[in-house]
């Protein structure tokens, strides 16, 4: 950053983001005919999502304030920010695990690089994200009553810039479960924990179905919520939108640099896998 | 000029002991090991240096620390005048790195689409990075591979595409780790040969490791011996070679042995069930070739350089 401009820096990234992308594809273009199966699991767990939503509002109107609509548009957000996770963020936690314990990081840190992004941005599958979420996506959007919900243009602008907030932390969080990798040299198992935090709980429970305590908690401490439920419920209103936008941009700014720092004692640490 | 300037370089790593398992469970306990021990030397540009020692000398870790992968616990370290535990981009731009067990080209995709990515990182122009390749993998013999998925090559072509992929941008100083290891015979002669050329054309600096006595007598002009991380020799190959590699080592496979007398043909230096080692001078090498094969029924014989070991041996014993 010293010798470089703002715009060279935000290009350098581009560069990386651009890069990474392309040949991500290219890796799954090399392997064109596996990994379908993603499609017919993930189109599988929407349909068994909607019947389950059917059977819980069989009796009841609301739950957790959240009517059936809202809750299968609290579903599709979850399962939005789910495979935007697992196409970006946890492949390339599970990759720096690997490079971290076989060498293959060094290789990254002895190329002109800025390594904590590119680790970041190592691996950007778009080819998974469309596979796994579009076609469930689709059937959530068709049974959705649109009408029926309360959402406004600035509701939407509030949602989306707290949902990039939300995948901000949600990748901080999977980043310090890796971190102990470099002390360590094993994080398989913290990586699993934050995986179950995030599938199990931040897109079953809407935010509102919390106490207050465990409210704060999924939102700042372990971030699985802000992505999630948070986002649903600025979007549907239900949360003050400026305040909900200020605190993502906090919490998300913060979590960024405690990364930052934390990389930077990381390498230092850093012993290099023996040869 | 001076490129590298190292002076009183430390590094000690912790090591986990796991002596009672239920106990490590709740409390680690530690070693402290001296991976490198207050090494000190100098390189010039252009040179071509080898570290040469045996496994776990300490030799990777010394070039990691030179290329700024990991941190020294103490000493000073400058290459090219950048600190590499900075990981500067200019430094980092300067330098290339081969690891001849760990792989930098995508396994998936080939060669030329790695190329292609290294282009954008190193940010070398395009018609420069055109013909660069194109005349680097002619003068290794594998420009009909770079479009053939990594995974599908051979360890000696993927070791030469590596190589390739390390020198694309043009750096001041290569440094290479084990660039041989596990290759057939004519990879390493190719890829040697190589090595030599680009340093001797372009004005390379080569940093080598190795502990094949072979790599660094073909490529390197001068020796850095490392053992236990101590820095016990710096020389050149050709004053190790006159001083401590004048024996030979000349191993007979046989099916039974005849002749009971084994004394009588020289120094016996290692003995097994089916071989035995002689350890002879250059001059008295065709003698004992023909005297113990005329007495014995032999399968095979190897003829050697002295081990590394048997060196820094001497070496410690005439320090």
């Amino acid at each position: 950053m010293k010798h470089m401009g703002f715009k060279d820096f935000i290009s350098e990234r581009w560069q990386i983001i651009k890069i990474n992308t392309v040949e991500t594809f290219m890796l799954q273009l090399s392997s064109i005919f596996e990994n379908w199966i993603v499609l017919i699991t993930s189109f599988f767990f929407v349909i068994i999502n909607i019947l389950f939503i059917n059977v819980l509002f069989t009796n009841v109107s609301t739950i957790a304030t959240y009517t059936k609509d809202q809750m299968i548009l609290f579903s599709l957000i979850g399962n939005l920010s789910f495979f935007i996770n697992i196409a970006w963020s946890a492949d390339n936690m599970a990759s720096l695990i690997y490079g971290v314990n076989k060498g293959d990081l060094d290789l990254i840190l002895s190329k002109p690089l800025p390594s904590l992004f590119y680790v970041t941005f190592r691996k950007i599958d778009i080819f998974l994200f469309v596979k796994g979420f579009v076609p469930g996506a689709i059937a959530y959007i068709v049974i959705i009553k649109w009408f029926s919900l309360n959402i406004t243009f600035e509701s939407c602008l509030a949602a989306i810039v707290i949902f990039i907030a939300g995948q901000i932390a949600l990748n901080f969080f999977q980043f310090l479960c890796v971190i102990p990798v470099f002390f360590r040299g094993s994080a398989e198992q913290l990586m699993s924990l934050s995986w179950a935090f995030e599938y199990n709980l931040g897109r079953m429970i809407p935010l509102e179905g919390l106490d207050k305590f465990f409210r704060i908690l999924f939102i700042t401490l372990i971030p699985v919520m802000i992505s999630t439920g948070l986002t649903t419920s600025v979007l549907l209103n239900k949360s003050d939108l400026l305040l909900s936008i200020l605190f993502s941009i906090v919490v998300s700014i913060v979590f960024i640099l405690i990364k930052i720092l934390l990389w930077k004692f990381a390498l230092k640490n850093y012993t290099s896998a023996s040869s | 000029m001076n490129i590298i300037e190292i002076n009183n370089l430390n590094k000690q790593f912790k090591i986990t002991i796991r002596k009672n398992w239920i106990k490590s469970i709740f409390k680690s306990e530690y070693k402290i090991k001296k991976a490198v021990d207050n090494v000190s030397f100098t390189v010039k540009k252009g040179e071509s240096v080898a570290f040469l020692g045996p496994n776990g000398a300490g030799k990777t870790t010394t070039t990691k620390m030179m290329t700024g992968l990991i941190y020294p616990t103490s000493g000073e370290i400058s290459v090219l005048g950048f600190k590499p535990q900075d990981r500067n981009k200019e430094f980092l731009m300067k330098i290339g790195l081969v690891m001849g067990n760990k792989t930098g080209l995508n396994w998936d995709l080939t060669a030329r689409q790695t190329f292609s990515i290294y282009q954008k990182i190193y940010k070398i122009p395009i018609e420069k990075y055109k013909s660069r390749l194109d005349k680097l993998s002619k003068l290794l013999n594998v420009d009909e591979h770079l479009d053939t998925p990594v995974r599908k090559l051979s360890l000696g072509e993927r070791m030469k595409l590596e190589l390739i992929g390390a020198i694309l941008h043009d750096p001041e100083i290569l440094f290479l780790d084990e660039p041989t290891i596990g290759l057939d015979i004519i990879s390493k002669q190719n890829i040697r040969k190589f090595l030599r050329e680009i340093q001797k054309d372009h004005g390379i600096t080569l940093i080598l490791t190795s502990h094949d006595m072979d790599d660094i007598e073909l490529v390197c002009d001068r020796v850095l011996v490392i053992n236990n991380g101590q820095l016990v020799f710096d020389n050149t190959i050709d004053y190790l070679k006159s001083n401590y590699n004048k024996d030979k080592y000349v191993k007979f496979y046989f099916d039974s042995i005849q002749d009971l007398d084994l004394n009588s043909y020289g120094e016996i230096y290692e003995q097994k069930d089916a071989s035995i080692t002689y350890k002879v001078a250059p001059t008295s090498l065709p003698q004992l070739i023909s005297s113990f094969t005329s007495k014995n029924n032999v399968i095979d014989i190897d003829i050697n350089s002295t081990p590394l070991e048997e060196m820094i041996k001497e070496i410690y014993e005439k320090k």
